[in-house]
């Protein structure tokens, strides 16, 4: 036996050396980094939520869940904020492992009849026209529905069926929401470009390269379009032309989208600032530090800015906090038990609803004008 | 802990490479490759130096450990004499070991510096260092040919490229265990299915994991397959300069019957009846020697 151990003793560290890496790398960090902060939008009076394995609907002023897609979560994701219009909401996902053995991804764009059944009827699930993430909410315009993808395409879909109309290809991903207005859809892209295209036929109206990437979505003022830019700027383009009229500075990379309103364009930066500047020279306001980092939008409601921060402390946490539009001081603050990673929505005359990825709850709605909490959604065990 | 002395280095060497090597993501990881592996080359020498020495000499080490089975302390003073150390196979693991934080590091760094996913990208901007200036570099360019270096190759090119890759190293560093009888040495057995399954084990990791990762595998292999070639070289001559010495580094005293007997069994198996013979010429040869340094003792 001795004869056999000191022989066996490389080959059997060998094997536990590959067991134990085997392990780590598939244990680690799953086959692919799909994940990613919550997708959270509203139709005015229902909530979404694509919140990782499911997306659902919710009605705040109900307090009740309309429904949740899929019945059993399954391995595959979901991360983009959806869509709702004329009774159907729109989503991708981020995309289906082929199998053990195969590498293939399948990546799905789904729509789902918005009716209040717990389980939403599929309307038609497109499977074959993007092949890597759905990170950008869809649009919907009349029959159309307009899809950016990670795979740096811009699709047009037919609403009713989901097959493609046309599709353009960008220089690289597309992670912000289409804009639209007057026929022609506005689209930021990663490659750092804006694109201007005919939303019928997917002509290339004009082209527009800034200093940095483009995570936001473009954003349609007056006669500017306003375009939130990691060169640290807001950039307002001339709607017709594209061409540059003046950019706004910042601390750091301008992630969210800005808030146009009342002639005043609001943005942050990833290191934690607020600015105001003139919509119409980029003149500086003001400017506000809340001392978390922001990649979320800002809300503006009347007089009022909101915006959702992550605190990446020891214990990473999130606030929701109001600002006078006016001069940018703070209104009042709401701590939140995880990091604020998705723009808040505002449902109704009087709540403002931030999205979360955690068991303490998926969604809370918080009073616009005091802060206070109203109600808070978590997912029931069944559903867990 | 963790990502301050593995990830966060890594990330920044790439985009460091990256930046250098005009944008180009599979230029920023062959170089990173070829970094990595200078970095272990004195190790990743010392093992198979050490692998293919204890191959070599595995009919002897066999025979001494059949006639002092019972007595281990002779064992290893036998095994000092052949210049055989069993503590160099803990050793001589040192660079596999050391290949893994690097393979999980390399796999989380490849996956945040591509940032497929907002948070990804979120993620990577409070990792970077000072003397890098992130915005220029984003987004990283996740195209290769008819590749998305964040998710895995769909046509099976790369896991097939890895297998085989891998397969040719394996071949080049595994010592040739031809004519040896692997029922009697079982780490000769192992070392012949190590061949094939490192491979596939690799071709299958590639099949799961983004195709930037399965760049750096084929990089390192066939970084691997020149150093083993070279290694192949030494070697032949290392035992061609032996052979001209004269003899085997070690013969089972005369005094022990049995012991011989395995010995030589042994070695006519490895060698086969050719080398047997050679080796009998010599054994007295250095029989003698031995006597004379005991005498000089």
């Amino acid at each position: 036996m001795q004869q056999l151990r000191r022989p066996l003793r490389r080959p059997a560290l060998w094997l536990l050396i590959i067991a134990v890496g085997v392990m780590f790398l598939t244990a680690c960090s799953g086959r692919i980094a799909n994940t990613n902060w919550a997708g959270l939008s509203t139709d005015g009076s229902l909530v979404y939520l694509a919140f990782g394995p499911r997306v659902l609907a919710y009605d705040p002023a109900t307090q009740t869940r309309q429904w949740i897609y899929p019945a059993e979560a399954d391995t595959v994701q979901f991360y983009s904020a959806p869509s709702a219009e004329e009774g159907q909401v729109v989503f991708g996902d981020y995309g289906r492992a082929g199998g053990f053995l195969s590498p293939r991804v399948t990546v799905s764009i789904y729509a789902l009849g918005n009716a209040n059944t717990n389980t939403p009827k599929e309307l038609w699930i497109n499977s074959s026209a993007a092949t890597d993430r759905i990170v950008a909410p869809p649009l919907q315009v009349g029959d159309q529905v307009y899809v950016g993808t990670a795979d740096n395409h811009i699709l047009a879909l037919n609403a009713k069926d989901g097959s493609v109309t046309w599709d353009y290809e960008a220089g690289h991903a597309i992670w912000g929401k289409p804009s639209f207005r007057d026929g022609i859809l506005y689209i930021n892209s990663m490659d750092w470009s804006v694109y201007a295209l005919h939303a019928d036929t997917g002509e290339l109206l004009w082209k527009t390269r800034l200093g940095g990437a483009l995570a936001g979505q473009a954003v349609l003022g007056d006669d500017l379009l306003y375009v939130s830019s990691f060169d640290g700027n807001v950039h307002a383009l001339e709607i017709a032309s594209g061409e540059v009229k003046w950019s706004a500075p910042a601390s750091g990379w301008v992630w969210g989208a800005p808030a146009f309103a009342d002639g005043v364009i609001y943005y942050s930066d990833i290191e934690g600032n607020i600015h105001a500047a003139d919509a119409e020279s980029g003149a500086q306001r003001w400017t506000q530090s809340t001392g978390n980092r922001i990649q979320t939008a800002p809300v503006v409601v009347g007089d009022t800015l909101y915006i959702a921060s992550q605190n990446g402390g020891a214990t990473p946490s999130g606030a929701l906090t109001a600002y006078s539009t006016a001069d940018g001081t703070q209104k009042w603050s709401q701590p939140t038990s995880a990091p604020l990673l998705a723009t808040p929505v505002v449902v109704g005359e009087k709540t403002i609803v931030v999205g979360l990825q955690n068991a303490d709850a998926l969604l809370i709605g918080f009073d616009l004008a005091t802060g206070q909490e109203l109600w808070r959604y978590s997912l029931p065990e069944s559903d867990n | 802990m963790w990502d301050s002395l593995i990830v966060n280095p890594m990330i920044n060497a790439l985009l460091f490479f990256y930046d250098l090597l005009g944008n180009n993501f599979i230029l920023a990881i062959a170089v990173f490759t070829v970094v990595i592996r200078l970095i272990t080359l004195p190790l990743n020498m010392r093992q198979q130096r050490s692998m293919m020495r204890t191959q070599e000499i595995q009919p002897q080490i066999q025979a001494i450990q059949k006639k002092y089975r019972d007595n281990p302390q002779k064992m290893q003073e036998e095994f000092r004499r052949i210049g055989y150390n069993p503590a160099d196979t803990l050793t001589g693991c040192l660079p596999t070991l050391i290949q893994f934080p690097i393979l999980i590091g390399l796999y989380q760094a490849i996956i945040i510096v591509l940032g497929s996913t907002p948070q990804s990208l979120f993620e990577l901007v409070p990792r970077v260092y000072s003397a890098i200036n992130l915005t220029p570099l984003i987004p990283v360019s996740n195209k290769f040919f008819w590749m998305n270096l964040s998710q895995p190759d769909p046509f099976f090119v790369l896991p097939i490229v890895v297998f085989a890759s891998m397969f040719i190293q394996q071949k080049l560093l595994t010592p040739s265990t031809k004519g040896q009888n692997q029922q009697d040495n079982p780490a000769a057995a192992m070392t012949q299915s190590m061949q094939y399954t490192m491979p596939l084990m690799f071709g299958f990791f590639s099949l799961q994991f983004p195709a930037g990762l399965s760049i750096y595998f084929i990089m390192a292999n066939i970084i691997g397959i020149f150093q083993g070639l070279y290694m192949r070289r030494i070697t032949d001559r290392e035992k061609a300069e032996r052979a001209a010495n004269g003899g085997t580094p070690y013969v089972i005293d005369a005094d022990d019957e049995k012991g011989s007997k395995a010995a030589t069994k042994s070695s006519q198996s490895a060698n086969g009846s050719g080398a047997a013979k050679s080796k009998s010429s010599s054994s007295s040869q250095t029989t003698t020697k031995r006597k004379k340094r005991s005498a000089k003792r």
